[in-house]
Formats: C-alpha cells, structure tokens, sequence
C-alpha cells in the first residue's frame, strides 16, 4: 500500500514552496479531482486541463490560505473551474453527468425571475444545508456525491454496494424530502 | 438560468458535507457465518417469531433444502423449504378499507409499481396496515407493531441480512406450484411479500421475489402517517 502525506504536511510543502507540493497533492486526490471535472465536463483533455490548472489555483492561493480540509477546497476549485469551462464550451452540452444531475433536481427549486441572483443561491445553499443535517451521514453523502460531485448513478452504487436501482430510489426520496423542505420554508417551487 | 442558479446553490454547500462525501470511500460489509453468528441469528430469529406470533419451528433451521438468491449487491436471501401452507389475513378488530391513490402508492414506494388497498380500524380511524401487490407479488405492510396475518411464516426459516435488514425468507410447493415468502422489519413496519407461480418457474420467482425485496428495504422505514381513513 501506498503511503500518502498527510494534509498538514502537504500544506508545508505548499509554504514552502516546494514542487513537490504539486506532486503530493496530485497523488494523493487526482482521481477524486479528475473525477469531478471529468464529470462535468466529459472531455478527457478539458478535464486534464482543469485538473492542472486547479492544482495552480492552489499553489497560488496556498499560502496565504491554510485549507483545513483540504480535499473540499481542492474539489470546489476544480469543480468552479470546470464549470466555467462547461459554460464557455459551445459543443458537447447536456450529455455529462452534471447535466443529468442538474436535470434531476431542476423540480426541486424555484422558478422565480429573480433565480440568478448569486445572493439567493447562497441562501439556498445554506438552505440546502440545514436540510442535509437532517437526513443520515449515508442519505447525505448520497446527495452530495451525486448533486456537488455529479458522480453516475453507478458509481454510487458502487461505493455503498447497493444496486443503481436502490440508488435512484433512495435519491427520488431525498429530492422529495428536500422539495418539501423548501416549500416549509418559503421557497416558492 | 434556473440550472446556473441551482449550480451555485448546490456549489456553495458546507465545506464539511463536500469534505465527508470527499473522503468517504464506502463500506465493506463483512458477514461471519461462524457458529456463534449462526446462534445469534437463531436467536434473533426466535425473538422476531416471538414478537410476530409465528407458529412453531419445525425440523432442521439449517435445512439442506435451502434456496438461495444472491442480489446484485452481493447480499444473499436464504430460502428454506417448508411444508406448511400460507395464513390469510387475520384482523380482530372491525375494519374499513380503501384503495390507496396513485399518488400515495408513489408516496409511499416511489417508482414501484405496487397497488394496494389500506386497512383501517373502524373505531378509531388508526391505520393497521396494507395489502395490495407489486406487480404479481403480494405485498403485506402492517402500520406498526404486530402483524396482520394470523400466520405470518409457517414453517421453518433461516435468517439473512439484505442491506443491514434482517430477512426471513422460506418456500413451499406442491405437485404444481412454487410460492415463496418473506418477511422482514423496515422501522416500525413488518412487511410481508409473497409470489407464488408454477413450479418449474421457480427459480424466477424466487429471483423476482427477492429483488422485490431488496428495493423494498433500499426505501427505507415506511411512512404511514400521511394515509388518512378519509381522502383528503
């Protein structure tokens, strides 16, 4: 087995400048990086190139900053950029795991005119917090594997060793659940 | 513009709960059929039979005449042969029924295609339970505690564990036909399936049954307190 720094250690390298800093954080969460770019943008060099160029946003940004944790702080930058990138990408739309898993929780939400107001979607977002401390640690990784990470419905299964039919259902449940929070708490859907 | 917004919304989620699904890498679920387990289970066994009023055991728990189904997820539902026949519904209390609607069946087991009619006591208006069907499959969900069949498993059983639920699981047959059963707890709930077909089906009926079973479980405790004697 191969052993791995741990994140303190990693964040050193980071402060001091070191190259290898790069190297230790692409061996340790490449693959959880590459699958979340990947996920969204279903390109293997876009992907790629997200990848690198969040490992660059970390270097520039590590020091100052401190990420505690890091894999989150690292997933989020990829996950921004590769989005930015889907946006600015003409062709190959709506067929990644991110269009689908958009799709999925596109009834779960308002319909407001107001909807792209970034205020609004970070009070959702604390919104949507308060409701993932509601459900089981298993439910709410399940959501946020598959609604942050975009992750298959196979790949979900996969890591809880249920069936994708057992997946979709346990999903179908949550955005019910999550629908009816919403609509508690004022949200117009 | 409602996809971008419900990006940033999912997007600008808690550090801690990107972090918790980052590093979790599922979990290995490992099942020791050692004989201590075998005794735990046999004892659990005999507690549910307790709880649920079934008869009692007869013959070998460990039959040699066991039936096993192995679901997708690697889990395995043990059938064990059993020469007594299947209770009907057994209710003391006088009772009303409706059929559930479209909307309460998807309510209550989503995509599954089941029908069912709801049981009520006619006193006092409390739910009892269910019985309808998924797809062939008789489906029996009792509302709380205790159950609604007068015998729910006759006959003898072993234990299996699907998804962490413990299931008991047995078949019969006769010059003819195949029927298969099981019956398990989902929070509150007692369910009871049942699919019985031609013999020489067997093997598709216990295969049909047990995936039946294996979604029933992955739904999770069931919620009657929505069912209402009266349509809203």
């Amino acid at each position: 087995m191969v052993s791995r720094l741990n994140d303190s250690k990693i964040i050193e390298l980071f402060y001091a400048r070191s190259e290898q800093a790069i190297i230790e954080l692409s061996q340790k969460y490449g693959a959880i990086c590459t699958k979340v770019a990947g996920n969204i943008l279903n390109d293997r060099r876009d992907t790629e190139e997200c990848v690198n160029d969040a490992y660059l946003g970390v270097w520039n940004t590590v020091p100052p900053q401190k990420p505690d944790p890091l894999p989150s702080y690292l997933c989020r930058i990829v996950r921004n950029l590769a989005i930015k990138k889907y946006h600015t990408n003409t062709a190959a739309k709506r067929n990644s795991m991110y269009d689908v898993a958009l799709d999925e929780l596109e009834n779960c939400f308002p319909a407001s005119n107001a909807v792209e107001d970034t205020f609004q979607a970070v009070e959702t977002a604390r919104m949507i917090d308060a409701f993932l401390e509601t459900l089981d640690k298993k439910r709410r990784i399940l959501f946020v594997r598959r609604y942050w990470y975009s992750d298959s419905i196979t790949d979900i299964a996969h890591l809880f060793q249920i069936s994708n039919h057992a997946v979709s259902v346990r999903l179908a449940r949550i955005r019910a659940k999550l629908k009816k929070y919403l609509i508690e708490k004022g949200v117009s859907i | 513009m409602k996809r971008k917004y419900i990006s940033q919304a999912i997007g600008n989620i808690s550090e801690k709960y990107v972090n918790e699904a980052a590093v979790y890498t599922g979990e290995t679920k490992v099942v020791h059929r050692t004989g201590w387990m075998k005794w735990g289970a046999v004892a659990a066994c005999l507690v549910l039979a307790t709880v649920l009023g079934i008869g009692v055991f007869q013959g070998s728990l460990f039959s040699s005449k066991e039936q096993i189904a192995t679901l997708d997820n690697g889990d395995k539902i043990y059938f064990i042969q059993s020469d007594a026949g299947m209770g009907n519904l057994d209710i003391a209390v006088p009772i009303e029924t409706r059929d559930l609607t479209e909307g309460e069946c998807e309510m209550l087991f989503h995509e599954m295609p089941v029908a069912a009619h709801a049981i009520f006591n006619a006193e006092d208006g409390s739910m009892i339970g269910l019985e309808g069907k998924v797809d062939d499959i008789r489906l029996i969900v009792s509302a709380s505690n205790g159950m609604i069949r007068d015998t729910v498993i006759e006959g003898e059983e072993n234990i299996s564990e699907v998804d962490g639920v413990l299931v008991h699981a047995g078949y019969f047959t006769n010059n003819k036909n195949a029927i298969y059963y099981a019956a398990f707890r989902l929070g509150e709930s007692t369910v009871y399936v049942e699919h019985a077909g031609a013999k020489e089906d067997g093997e598709t009926i216990k295969n049909e049954l047990s995936s039946i079973i294996q979604n029933l479980i992955a739904l999770g405790d069931v919620d009657f307190s929505q069912i209402l004697k009266e349509l809203p």
